[in-house]
Protein backbone atom coordinates (compact mmCIF):
# COMPACT_ATOMS: atom_id res chain seq x y z
CA UNK A 1 0.00 0.00 0.00
CA UNK A 2 1.64 3.07 -0.81
CA UNK A 3 1.69 6.61 1.41
CA UNK A 4 -0.90 9.00 0.29
CA UNK A 5 -3.15 5.84 -2.08
CA UNK A 6 -6.98 5.92 -1.05
CA UNK A 7 -6.37 2.55 1.20
CA UNK A 8 -3.73 3.72 3.01
CA UNK A 9 -5.80 6.91 3.66
CA UNK A 10 -8.65 4.96 5.11
CA UNK A 11 -6.63 2.69 7.25
CA UNK A 12 -5.28 6.04 9.08
CA UNK A 13 -8.82 7.00 9.52
CA UNK A 14 -9.68 3.98 11.10
CA UNK A 15 -6.63 3.41 13.45
CA UNK A 16 -7.18 7.32 14.44
CA UNK A 17 -11.09 6.23 14.69
CA UNK A 18 -10.28 3.28 16.84
CA UNK A 19 -8.03 5.22 19.25
CA UNK A 20 -10.85 7.61 20.05
CA UNK A 21 -12.97 4.88 21.03
CA UNK A 22 -14.20 5.74 24.72
CA UNK A 23 -13.35 3.34 27.82
CA UNK A 24 -15.90 2.87 30.63
CA UNK A 25 -15.91 5.32 33.24
CA UNK A 26 -18.13 4.27 35.85
CA UNK A 27 -15.94 1.06 37.13
CA UNK A 28 -14.77 0.35 40.88
CA UNK A 29 -12.92 3.78 41.40
CA UNK A 30 -9.57 1.65 42.66
CA UNK A 31 -8.06 -1.78 41.90
CA UNK A 32 -9.90 -4.88 43.60
CA UNK A 33 -6.39 -6.09 44.27
CA UNK A 34 -6.24 -2.82 46.72
CA UNK A 35 -4.37 -4.04 50.18
CA UNK A 36 -6.87 -3.92 53.47
CA UNK A 37 -5.50 -4.56 56.85
CA UNK A 38 -7.95 -7.26 58.16
CA UNK A 39 -8.93 -5.53 62.17
CA UNK A 40 -7.74 -2.56 61.01
CA UNK A 41 -9.56 -1.40 57.28
CA UNK A 42 -12.87 0.31 58.08
CA UNK A 43 -16.16 0.97 55.57
CA UNK A 44 -15.09 4.33 55.07
CA UNK A 45 -11.74 3.25 53.92
CA UNK A 46 -13.23 0.77 51.07
CA UNK A 47 -15.93 3.52 50.48
CA UNK A 48 -13.42 5.79 49.64
CA UNK A 49 -10.44 3.32 47.36
CA UNK A 50 -12.96 1.74 45.54
CA UNK A 51 -16.28 3.38 45.86
CA UNK A 52 -19.42 2.06 47.05
CA UNK A 53 -20.06 -1.48 46.46
CA UNK A 54 -22.71 -3.09 44.02
CA UNK A 55 -24.77 -4.71 46.96
CA UNK A 56 -24.53 -4.92 50.98
CA UNK A 57 -26.07 -7.09 53.22
CA UNK A 58 -26.36 -7.79 56.70
CA UNK A 59 -26.25 -11.00 57.92
CA UNK A 60 -29.00 -10.85 60.59
CA UNK A 61 -28.19 -13.30 62.74
CA UNK A 62 -23.87 -12.32 62.49
CA UNK A 63 -24.83 -8.95 62.09
CA UNK A 64 -22.18 -9.10 59.78
CA UNK A 65 -22.32 -6.63 56.69
CA UNK A 66 -21.17 -8.17 53.20
CA UNK A 67 -19.58 -5.27 50.36
CA UNK A 68 -19.98 -7.40 47.23
CA UNK A 69 -18.06 -5.78 44.59
CA UNK A 70 -18.27 -6.82 40.64
CA UNK A 71 -15.26 -6.64 38.73
CA UNK A 72 -16.23 -4.68 36.03
CA UNK A 73 -19.65 -2.54 35.25
CA UNK A 74 -22.08 -5.19 33.43
CA UNK A 75 -22.34 -4.63 29.97
CA UNK A 76 -26.19 -4.60 29.30
CA UNK A 77 -26.43 -4.07 25.09
CA UNK A 78 -24.67 -3.35 22.07
CA UNK A 79 -25.78 -1.13 19.79
CA UNK A 80 -24.62 -1.10 16.27
CA UNK A 81 -26.22 0.06 12.64
CA UNK A 82 -26.13 -1.71 9.57
CA UNK A 83 -26.27 -0.59 6.02
CA UNK A 84 -29.80 -1.96 3.79
CA UNK A 85 -28.76 -3.44 1.13
CA UNK A 86 -30.08 -0.93 -1.93
CA UNK A 87 -30.70 1.67 0.06
CA UNK A 88 -28.64 4.76 0.93
CA UNK A 89 -30.29 3.96 4.96
CA UNK A 90 -29.03 2.00 7.89
CA UNK A 91 -30.89 -0.36 10.34
CA UNK A 92 -30.06 0.05 14.14
CA UNK A 93 -29.84 -2.80 16.58
CA UNK A 94 -29.67 -3.02 19.86
CA UNK A 95 -28.79 -6.54 21.57
CA UNK A 96 -29.78 -7.22 24.87
CA UNK A 97 -26.57 -9.12 26.35
CA UNK A 98 -27.63 -10.61 30.24
CA UNK A 99 -29.77 -10.04 32.56
CA UNK A 100 -29.48 -7.08 34.21
CA UNK A 101 -30.59 -8.70 37.41
CA UNK A 102 -28.50 -11.16 37.52
CA UNK A 103 -27.42 -12.19 41.58
CA UNK A 104 -24.57 -9.66 42.00
CA UNK A 105 -23.42 -11.09 45.52
CA UNK A 106 -22.56 -15.13 43.99
CA UNK A 107 -21.39 -13.51 40.82
CA UNK A 108 -19.02 -10.67 42.58
CA UNK A 109 -15.01 -10.70 42.47
CA UNK A 110 -14.63 -9.63 45.97
CA UNK A 111 -16.60 -9.36 49.27
CA UNK A 112 -15.24 -7.55 51.96
CA UNK A 113 -17.24 -8.70 55.30
CA UNK A 114 -17.12 -5.84 57.83
CA UNK A 115 -18.27 -6.67 61.96
CA UNK A 116 -21.23 -4.22 63.59
CA UNK A 117 -17.96 -1.64 64.24
CA UNK A 118 -17.93 -1.12 60.68
CA UNK A 119 -14.05 -2.70 60.80
CA UNK A 120 -13.14 -5.20 58.10
CA UNK A 121 -13.36 -9.09 59.27
CA UNK A 122 -12.50 -11.02 55.95
CA UNK A 123 -12.12 -11.14 52.51
CA UNK A 124 -13.78 -13.34 50.27
CA UNK A 125 -12.10 -13.14 46.77
CA UNK A 126 -14.42 -15.60 43.72
CA UNK A 127 -11.72 -15.48 41.28
CA UNK B 1 -50.37 25.55 3.42
CA UNK B 2 -50.78 27.45 6.41
CA UNK B 3 -53.39 25.72 7.60
CA UNK B 4 -51.61 22.24 7.55
CA UNK B 5 -49.35 23.94 10.07
CA UNK B 6 -51.67 25.03 12.15
CA UNK B 7 -53.30 21.79 12.64
CA UNK B 8 -49.79 19.83 12.80
CA UNK B 9 -49.35 22.91 16.04
CA UNK B 10 -52.83 21.88 17.47
CA UNK B 11 -52.06 17.92 17.09
CA UNK B 12 -48.72 18.40 18.80
CA UNK B 13 -50.19 20.70 21.80
CA UNK B 14 -52.96 18.55 22.28
CA UNK B 15 -50.30 15.27 22.70
CA UNK B 16 -48.39 17.57 24.78
CA UNK B 17 -51.43 18.87 27.03
CA UNK B 18 -51.88 14.93 27.63
CA UNK B 19 -48.54 14.19 28.67
CA UNK B 20 -48.71 16.94 31.63
CA UNK B 21 -49.34 16.09 34.82
CA UNK B 22 -52.18 17.44 36.41
CA UNK B 23 -52.32 20.17 39.57
CA UNK B 24 -53.75 19.28 43.28
CA UNK B 25 -57.60 20.39 43.14
CA UNK B 26 -57.22 24.66 43.84
CA UNK B 27 -59.75 23.93 47.16
CA UNK B 28 -57.60 21.09 48.76
CA UNK B 29 -54.30 23.31 47.84
CA UNK B 30 -56.16 25.56 50.19
CA UNK B 31 -56.93 23.41 53.31
CA UNK B 32 -53.03 22.27 52.81
CA UNK B 33 -51.74 25.97 53.11
CA UNK B 34 -53.70 27.09 55.94
CA UNK B 35 -52.76 24.07 58.22
CA UNK B 36 -50.40 21.63 59.44
CA UNK B 37 -48.15 19.31 57.10
CA UNK B 38 -45.85 15.89 57.76
CA UNK B 39 -43.25 15.40 55.31
CA UNK B 40 -41.38 12.44 54.37
CA UNK B 41 -39.07 11.62 51.70
CA UNK B 42 -38.51 7.56 51.10
CA UNK B 43 -36.11 5.94 48.40
CA UNK B 44 -36.70 2.09 48.18
CA UNK B 45 -33.22 1.59 46.78
CA UNK B 46 -30.54 3.49 48.41
CA UNK B 47 -28.32 2.68 45.43
CA UNK B 48 -27.25 5.10 42.63
CA UNK B 49 -28.05 2.87 38.92
CA UNK B 50 -25.36 4.30 36.54
CA UNK B 51 -26.15 3.50 32.92
CA UNK B 52 -23.50 4.36 30.78
CA UNK B 53 -22.93 4.48 26.45
CA UNK B 54 -19.48 3.45 25.77
CA UNK B 55 -18.61 4.71 21.91
CA UNK B 56 -16.72 2.13 20.39
CA UNK B 57 -16.80 3.80 16.97
CA UNK B 58 -18.22 0.18 14.79
CA UNK B 59 -20.64 0.14 17.60
CA UNK B 60 -22.00 1.36 20.90
CA UNK B 61 -22.21 -0.31 23.95
CA UNK B 62 -24.58 -0.07 26.81
CA UNK B 63 -22.73 -0.67 30.88
CA UNK B 64 -24.08 -0.66 33.79
CA UNK B 65 -23.01 -0.34 37.51
CA UNK B 66 -24.55 -0.26 40.82
CA UNK B 67 -23.24 1.30 43.61
CA UNK B 68 -25.37 0.86 46.90
CA UNK B 69 -24.94 2.98 49.85
CA UNK B 70 -27.32 1.43 52.03
CA UNK B 71 -27.47 2.78 55.65
CA UNK B 72 -24.20 4.64 54.98
CA UNK B 73 -26.41 7.49 54.11
CA UNK B 74 -30.06 8.22 56.33
CA UNK B 75 -30.99 9.48 52.90
CA UNK B 76 -34.44 9.56 54.19
CA UNK B 77 -34.26 11.75 57.15
CA UNK B 78 -31.95 14.34 55.47
CA UNK B 79 -34.36 14.77 52.73
CA UNK B 80 -37.27 14.80 54.74
CA UNK B 81 -35.59 17.97 56.68
CA UNK B 82 -34.88 19.37 53.17
CA UNK B 83 -38.49 18.85 51.94
CA UNK B 84 -39.92 20.09 55.69
CA UNK B 85 -37.68 23.18 55.56
CA UNK B 86 -38.27 24.18 52.16
CA UNK B 87 -41.80 24.03 52.03
CA UNK B 88 -41.45 26.16 55.14
CA UNK B 89 -40.15 28.95 52.87
CA UNK B 90 -42.54 28.17 50.48
CA UNK B 91 -45.38 29.10 53.16
CA UNK B 92 -46.39 25.75 54.20
CA UNK B 93 -46.35 24.79 57.76
CA UNK B 94 -44.34 21.54 57.76
CA UNK B 95 -42.59 19.26 60.22
CA UNK B 96 -40.34 16.29 58.78
CA UNK B 97 -41.92 12.84 59.57
CA UNK B 98 -38.77 12.23 61.73
CA UNK B 99 -39.50 15.39 64.18
CA UNK B 100 -43.10 14.11 64.80
CA UNK B 101 -42.45 10.15 64.75
CA UNK B 102 -39.80 9.57 67.73
CA UNK B 103 -40.69 5.64 67.87
CA UNK B 104 -38.72 3.71 65.22
CA UNK B 105 -41.72 1.33 65.20
CA UNK B 106 -43.90 3.90 64.13
CA UNK B 107 -41.51 5.02 61.55
CA UNK B 108 -41.13 1.50 60.51
CA UNK B 109 -45.40 1.17 60.66
CA UNK B 110 -45.58 4.19 57.75
CA UNK B 111 -42.61 3.17 55.69
CA UNK B 112 -44.76 -0.31 55.70
CA UNK B 113 -47.94 2.29 54.98
CA UNK B 114 -46.19 3.58 51.62
CA UNK B 115 -44.29 0.86 50.72
CA UNK B 116 -46.74 -2.16 50.88
CA UNK B 117 -49.60 -0.76 48.71
CA UNK B 118 -49.77 -2.80 46.15
CA UNK B 119 -53.21 -4.43 45.08
CA UNK B 120 -53.94 -7.89 43.83
CA UNK B 121 -53.34 -6.73 40.32
CA UNK B 122 -49.91 -5.33 40.65
CA UNK B 123 -50.67 -1.86 40.98
CA UNK B 124 -50.32 0.71 43.65
CA UNK B 125 -53.59 1.08 45.60
CA UNK B 126 -53.93 4.33 47.05
CA UNK B 127 -52.00 5.10 50.69
CA UNK B 128 -53.99 4.32 53.54
CA UNK B 129 -52.38 4.51 57.19
CA UNK B 130 -53.32 2.46 60.00
CA UNK B 131 -56.01 3.34 62.54
CA UNK B 132 -52.93 4.17 65.38
CA UNK B 133 -50.78 6.62 62.69
CA UNK B 134 -53.78 8.35 61.68
CA UNK B 135 -54.85 8.84 65.25
CA UNK B 136 -51.21 9.94 66.03
CA UNK B 137 -50.92 11.99 63.39
CA UNK B 138 -54.46 13.94 64.50
CA UNK B 139 -53.28 14.31 67.75
CA UNK B 140 -49.80 15.75 66.69
CA UNK B 141 -52.54 18.42 64.93
CA UNK B 142 -51.15 17.17 61.18
CA UNK B 143 -53.61 17.93 58.46
CA UNK B 144 -51.83 16.76 55.55
CA UNK B 145 -48.83 14.09 54.86
CA UNK B 146 -46.63 15.03 51.95
CA UNK B 147 -44.67 12.12 50.58
CA UNK B 148 -41.89 12.47 48.05
CA UNK B 149 -41.10 8.29 46.91
CA UNK B 150 -38.41 7.33 44.81
CA UNK B 151 -36.50 4.23 43.70
CA UNK B 152 -33.15 4.99 43.63
CA UNK B 153 -30.66 7.75 42.27
CA UNK B 154 -30.47 6.73 37.97
CA UNK B 155 -27.22 8.48 36.75
CA UNK B 156 -26.59 8.40 32.72
CA UNK B 157 -23.40 8.72 31.64
CA UNK B 158 -22.09 9.91 28.35
CA UNK B 159 -18.39 8.80 28.88
CA UNK B 160 -17.55 10.94 25.39
CA UNK B 161 -18.75 14.64 26.96
CA UNK B 162 -17.99 13.51 30.70
CA UNK B 163 -21.20 14.16 31.63
CA UNK B 164 -23.89 12.70 34.09
CA UNK B 165 -27.60 13.05 33.68
CA UNK B 166 -29.10 12.89 37.17
CA UNK B 167 -32.35 11.40 38.25
CA UNK B 168 -34.50 10.88 41.03
CA UNK B 169 -37.92 9.80 39.13
CA UNK B 170 -40.60 10.29 41.99
CA UNK B 171 -44.23 9.56 42.86
CA UNK B 172 -45.65 12.98 45.21
CA UNK B 173 -48.28 11.77 47.04
CA UNK B 174 -50.46 14.03 49.45
CA UNK B 175 -52.94 12.31 51.96
CA UNK B 176 -55.87 13.84 54.16
CA UNK B 177 -55.39 12.89 57.64
CA UNK B 178 -58.66 14.28 58.52
CA UNK B 179 -60.41 12.24 56.06
CA UNK B 180 -57.95 9.20 56.17
CA UNK B 181 -57.57 9.58 51.97
CA UNK B 182 -55.39 9.56 49.34
CA UNK B 183 -55.82 13.25 47.64
CA UNK B 184 -52.76 13.42 44.95
CA UNK B 185 -50.38 11.23 43.47
CA UNK B 186 -48.41 11.52 40.41
CA UNK B 187 -45.29 11.73 38.86
CA UNK B 188 -42.61 14.20 40.17
CA UNK B 189 -39.60 14.50 38.45
CA UNK B 190 -36.45 16.02 40.47
CA UNK B 191 -32.25 15.93 38.68
CA UNK B 192 -30.33 17.79 36.94
CA UNK B 193 -26.89 17.41 34.65
CA UNK B 194 -23.46 16.99 36.21
CA UNK B 195 -19.82 17.48 34.67
CA UNK B 196 -16.90 15.43 36.18
CA UNK B 197 -13.40 14.92 35.54
CA UNK B 198 -11.95 11.70 35.39
CA UNK B 199 -14.37 9.29 36.69
CA UNK B 200 -18.51 9.18 37.03
CA UNK B 201 -18.25 8.28 40.46
CA UNK B 202 -16.17 11.04 41.74
CA UNK B 203 -19.95 11.58 43.03
CA UNK B 204 -19.43 8.96 45.74
CA UNK B 205 -16.19 10.74 46.94
CA UNK B 206 -15.71 12.01 50.52
CA UNK B 207 -18.57 9.84 52.31
CA UNK B 208 -20.91 10.73 49.09
CA UNK B 209 -20.33 14.25 49.53
CA UNK B 210 -21.23 15.85 46.12
CA UNK B 211 -23.97 14.06 45.92
CA UNK B 212 -25.45 14.56 49.05
CA UNK B 213 -25.48 18.62 48.10
CA UNK B 214 -26.48 17.77 44.89
CA UNK B 215 -29.73 15.69 45.96
CA UNK B 216 -30.48 18.28 48.65
CA UNK B 217 -30.47 21.01 45.94
CA UNK B 218 -32.84 19.65 43.49
CA UNK B 219 -35.15 18.97 46.49
CA UNK B 220 -35.20 22.21 47.48
CA UNK B 221 -34.92 23.48 43.74
CA UNK B 222 -38.47 21.24 42.20
CA UNK B 223 -40.03 22.18 45.96
CA UNK B 224 -39.79 26.11 45.52
CA UNK B 225 -40.14 25.73 41.45
CA UNK B 226 -42.72 23.36 41.20
CA UNK B 227 -44.94 22.63 44.24
CA UNK B 228 -46.21 26.58 43.57
CA UNK B 229 -48.19 25.19 40.95
CA UNK B 230 -48.31 21.76 41.59
CA UNK B 231 -49.95 21.69 44.89
CA UNK B 232 -52.47 24.83 43.89
CA UNK B 233 -50.84 27.53 45.60
CA UNK B 234 -50.74 30.11 43.50
CA UNK B 235 -54.10 30.15 42.96
CA UNK B 236 -55.18 30.90 46.51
Amino acid sequence: MRIGSAGFRLSVLVIVLLCISCASQIGNRGSLNTTFQIGKTTKNDVANALGFPAKMKTDESSQLELWAYQSRPTLTSVIYALPIPGTTHAMIYNHPVINRHSDILKNAAVVYIFNNNGVLTAIQRNQ
Amino acid sequence: MKKRLLITFCAVLVVLTACASTNLRPEVGTKLKSGNVAAMFYMDHKTIDYDELVYKVLWNEKRQQLATFGSFWDIDKDLSNTLANTMGKIGISTKSVNQLLFDEDDYNALRLCIVDNKGPDGKNWPLTLTPGLQKQFKDLDVDYLVVLRTVSFSAEVNSMFKHILMRMPSILIIYDINNGKEEYRELFGMGGGHKYNKSARELEEDGLKQLKKLANQWIATAVEKQFPKTLSLATN
